[in-house]
């Protein structure tokens, strides 16, 4: 008996620093090094991150010769802030979008772009929007309306935001998208309590919150990562929705009864940036010069239905999925643009409008 | 042999103590010192509001707690043999199950498609999919879920302990069996009550994933308003704030409801505490020192592992159990018909217990893309999706290695500080022991804010180095409480006598104190190994952007999409506990060849 128990513990002892020893052994590797052979670029979630991989990191690599350590996973303001206060910068490339990139820029969280390594036609064919100091263009995409076709057929559903907000008319389970990063549908509420699309700005945000309190109880869930507005209409949580146009489009192209609404869209643009002091720079202006070429982009639009930034890439795009995309001419005329510069404007309190919806909003979730 | 607490508290000094101390000069702009953010605290309705929920929804779990753990834990402590057995494991293995797979089960389960909401619909009770899911129903089911265990593993120590012949006494004296209860046994069982009460309040209060998870928009807490001051808006003030707030509540109810109670956190001193802690240790400790009396009971009531032990015990002392067993069958035959509607109401909450952790196997063998009840059609592929994508297994072989880094490293100092805190000569021995174990009832969100901050100076964000510290604080609270638990129950004669023989006090230690502690210092291990392979909420903090623990990309995966891998990651994960009651039987094995084997020197 005792000499089994010594045995015993005897080995659990071996297996254990055994562990231990290969543990620390490998464990080295996870830390980042200065190795110029890479590049870390954070591709976000779900299926955008998919068709990140796809369109750019895996044919990038093949092409340089340079790895690419994609972490999927999203920036945002705040966490670039933190990154960069606390000089933890691991991180090479991110997307964000137009409404956090003024605040990063006045905030100094970028490195500026290098427009010398482009080729000088494809520079000329990425939008005016899209060539920023600190940011190039990545893609066009919209908050849309969206349905599950068996509730609500074509012509028996909402084509405006008023519509969408009557839940008497149109009842069933809904999702909009949480404020948590300032992107909260404040706009669709302003458009669903009768301001007209061209004059939403500056925004009378004591009245979009009077609108989202009317549309709150019919509200199911508030979604906050792309990914989760998807899931909630593929598990059939919801029947109608506010989310991205792509996610739905994808999940159109697996034969899901989904359908959007183009009218009252609100489109916005997502920037390629490189976070101050980022370890792999040279890599990095590489990746996102690569990223905005045309076919590259062209071969991301087909994957997922959002809108190049680079014109040129409607060549390499087919007539089918070019009317998917937020930017085709007849659906862009039905949409608005969100205006990031009011957001970005500072109140009289120092803080920019974007800060102040957050709490704004923080505040109005527990109300 | 006090000094052997150096190194535990040296490292808590630098990586606990401190960042917290730091969090409080933050929180109050040091060295401009002002209060502006606890003035922007407490005079903001939205985050007193808030705070009060963080109050009510704890209240309500507690009690809820309390309602089904209470009579559960009587009739545990009333059945005896395999059938305790059988039932105890009901209670630890949800205990010892990730606490994320735990809160996942309940979105499977809650869901407007979920198993209740399809079953309720289709025996046509309800027309329309009921709102469990992202509510306050939700929230409270999923918590009380998560720390059911927390109250039932205390009631059930302290009952376990109490002298049957006093019920019995009380009714021969011609008391009817509810005068009994309320004179008699529910006095008695008050301790238990207490630690439960106070644990499972304690922790409820800095919940984050599970109302996260399962609550709507209304159902913030306070430790999610701390993680969105920083994650949205790196108010780090604020932050810092509100974590101050949240530790001032956890700590300061502590010592409240000690001092109503009369006891202060770790030293017992007056007769009603003594009492207890000998009613509840006379079963297996022997002679012990007086100085390890004084407050290993407080400690060991603090955490349930105690239970733990007294099942490992019943597992093992074949004896004990038979006695027990000829006591429990008088006792039944004596209380007569009551006892029905008792046993099925213990067997609908081992059913809410047990249930929903195995509602998730189902799911993940679904031949579906989504989650769905009942599943299209079965097949295999959410696990091979799982063993098909390397950021998965990457993501669990680092968990495993933090696990066992943190659970070596946390092993050595625990026990080390465990044997010079009951050996040495202490000053303060309350406050050192306080500094240990605290991190078991301090808001994992508030030490992951804390740290973050020292981390980042020392460039450890995103370091296997640093993931290890972080899980090591809290690792070690549960290698001191376990281990000094273990040590305070042991003959100290044994000591003294090779002392006296000539033993060194390193031979001693090798070939006296360590056989007989070792089976304390495994389970204190394999705590040591789970608070580190379950941790996420300090992990989110100091992992940076590489780095991905299996919970973590868990709990991001649960946000983003919501596909059936992770219910198939979740019923692997469901194994694990089977795997540590292994290692604690062979503990206790261990601990049996031992005492049997001297026992056999002896004669």
């Amino acid at each position: 008996m005792r000499r089994q128990a010594k045995t015993l513990t005897l080995l659990l002892g071996v297996a254990l620093l055994g562990l231990a020893i290969g543990s620390l052994l490998v464990a080295p590797q996870g830390a980042v090094g200065q190795d110029k052979g890479k590049v870390v670029v954070q591709i976000g979630g779900g299926d955008w991150a998919d068709a990140n991989f796809e369109a750019y990191v895996a044919p990038f690599e093949k092409e340089t010769g340079i790895k690419v350590v994609a972490v999927r996973d999203w920036m945002s303001i705040a966490k670039l802030k933190l990154m960069v206060e606390s000089k933890t910068v691991e991180l090479d490339v991110a997307d964000i979008p137009r409404l956090h990139y003024l605040s990063a820029v006045k905030a100094n969280y970028l490195e500026k772009i290098d427009y010398s390594i482009y080729n000088k036609t494809e520079l000329s064919k990425i939008d005016d929007l899209s060539k920023q100091a600190y940011g190039v263009g990545a893609a066009y995409f919209s908050y849309v309306m969206a349905f599950d076709t068996g509730k609500f057929p074509a012509g028996k559903r909402p084509t405006t935001w008023a519509e969408f907000w009557d839940a008497k008319k149109f009842p069933g389970p809904r999702t909009l998208r949480a404020g948590v990063y300032g992107t909260g549908a404040y706009e669709e509420a302003l458009l669903a309590d009768g301001v007209p699309m061209d004059k939403l700005y500056p925004m009378d945000v004591d009245r979009a919150f009077k609108s989202l309190d009317k549309i709150r109880p019919s509200v199911t869930t508030w979604w906050k990562e792309g990914a989760e507005g998807q899931q909630l209409f593929a598990d059939k949580v919801v029947t109608l929705g506010d989310v991205f146009n792509g996610r739905i489009g994808n999940l159109q192209k697996k034969g899901m009864p989904l359908d959007i609404e183009w009218n009252q869209g609100k489109l916005q643009l997502d920037y390629w940036v490189i976070p101050k002091g980022a370890p792999n720079q040279q890599n990095a202006q590489k990746f996102i010069e690569f990223a905005t070429r045309a076919k590259r982009q062209g071969a991301f639009s087909e994957l997922i239905p959002y809108g190049p930034t680079n014109i040129a890439a409607f060549e390499y795009i087919k007539p089918e999925t070019a009317k998917q995309l937020p930017t085709y001419p007849a659906n862009l005329k039905k949409q608005f643009h969100r205006n990031e510069d009011w957001y970005a404007e500072t109140g009289p309190g120092g803080k920019s409008n974007l800060e102040l919806i957050i709490e704004r909003w923080n505040r109005w979730t527990v109300q | 042999m006090g000094l052997l607490v150096l190194p535990a508290v040296a490292f808590l000094l630098v990586f606990y103590a401190f960042p917290l101390v730091r969090l409080l000069l933050v929180s109050v702009e040091a060295p401009r010192w002002s209060l502006t953010h606890y003035g922007d605290f407490f005079t903001e309705p939205a985050y007193l509001r808030i705070l009060m929920r963080t109050f009510r929804v704890s209240l309500t779990v507690t009690l809820c707690c309390l309602i089904l753990g209470y009579p559960t834990a009587y009739v545990l402590s009333r059945v005896s043999g395999r059938l305790r057995r059988f039932l105890l494991l009901l209670v630890i293995v949800p205990y010892l199950t990730s606490f994320l797979v735990r809160t996942y089960a309940w979105m499977v389960l809650l869901g407007p498609k979920g198993i209740i909401n399809s079953l309720l619909l289709k025996a046509g009770l309800i027309d329309t999919p009921l709102k469990l899911l992202y509510s306050a129903i939700g929230v409270h089911v999923g918590m009380v879920h998560v720390l059911l265990p927390l109250m039932i593993l205390p009631l059930y120590s302290v009952m376990v302990g109490i002298d049957r012949t006093l019920p019995r006494a009380a009714q021969t004296l011609g008391a009817g069996p509810l005068r009994t209860f309320f004179r008699v046994f529910l006095p008695l069982s008050l301790p238990g009550v207490r630690s439960g009460c106070v644990l499972v309040f304690l922790i409820a209060l800095g919940f984050y994933i599970t109302p996260a998870m399962l609550g709507g928009l209304r159902d913030s807490m306070i430790a999610m308003l701390i993680e969105s001051q920083i994650t949205q808006l790196v108010n780090w003030g604020f932050a810092a704030t509100a974590a101050v707030v949240l530790l001032a509540v956890t700590l300061g109810g502590f010592s409240l409801v000690g001092r109503v109670s009369g006891m202060t956190l770790l030293v017992a001193s007056e007769a009603a505490g003594q009492r207890v802690a000998a009613v509840t240790w006379g079963e297996t400790a022997g002679g012990r020192g007086a100085e390890g009396r004084r407050w290993v009971p407080r400690v060991m009531r603090l955490a349930p592992i105690a239970a733990l032990g007294r099942w490992v015990d019943a597992v093992v002392s074949a004896r004990r159990s038979r006695r027990w067993a000829r006591l429990q069958g008088r006792e039944v035959r004596g209380d007569g018909r009551g006892r029905v509607g008792l046993d099925l109401y213990a067997g609908a909450v081992f059913f809410f217990l047990i249930l929903p952790t195995f509602v998730v196997v189902p799911m993940s063998l679904s031949a579906g893309d989504f989650l769905a009840f009942p599943p299209p059609g079965w097949s295999l592929k959410w696990y091979a999706s799982y063993f098909g994508q390397p950021p998965w297994l990457r993501a669990t072989l680092l968990s495993f290695q933090v696990a066992v880094v943190t659970m070596l490293a946390s092993t050595v100092l625990g026990t080390l500080a465990a044997y010079g805190v009951l050996r040495g000569r202490l000053r303060q021995r309350t406050l050192l022991v306080s500094l240990m174990i605290s991190p078991i009832i301090v808001p994992p969100i508030v030490i992951g804010v804390a740290i973050y901050g020292l981390l980042a100076q020392w460039n450890l964000i995103g370091r296997f180095l640093g993931l290890v510290v972080g899980h090591a604080i809290g690792s070690i609270a549960y290698v001191v409480v376990i281990v000094s638990a273990t040590l305070a129950g042991f003959d100290r004669s044994l000591e003294r006598a090779a002392m006296s023989l000539g033993a060194g006090p390193l031979l001693t230690f090798r070939r006296v104190t360590f056989p007989l502690i070792r089976a304390g210092v495994l389970s204190g291990a394999v705590f040591a190994f789970i608070h580190s392979f379950d941790e996420v909420i300090i992990t989110m903090f100091i992992s940076g952007v590489h780095v991905q623990t299996l919970p973590l990309k868990m709990w991001e995966d649960i946000r983003n999409q919501i596909d059936p891998t992770i219910a198939a990651v979740s019923s692997m994960l469901i194994l694990l506990p089977v795997g540590w009651l292994i290692v604690l039987e062979v503990a206790q094995g261990l601990h049996r060849a031992t005492t049997h084997a001297g026992a056999a020197d002896q004669a």
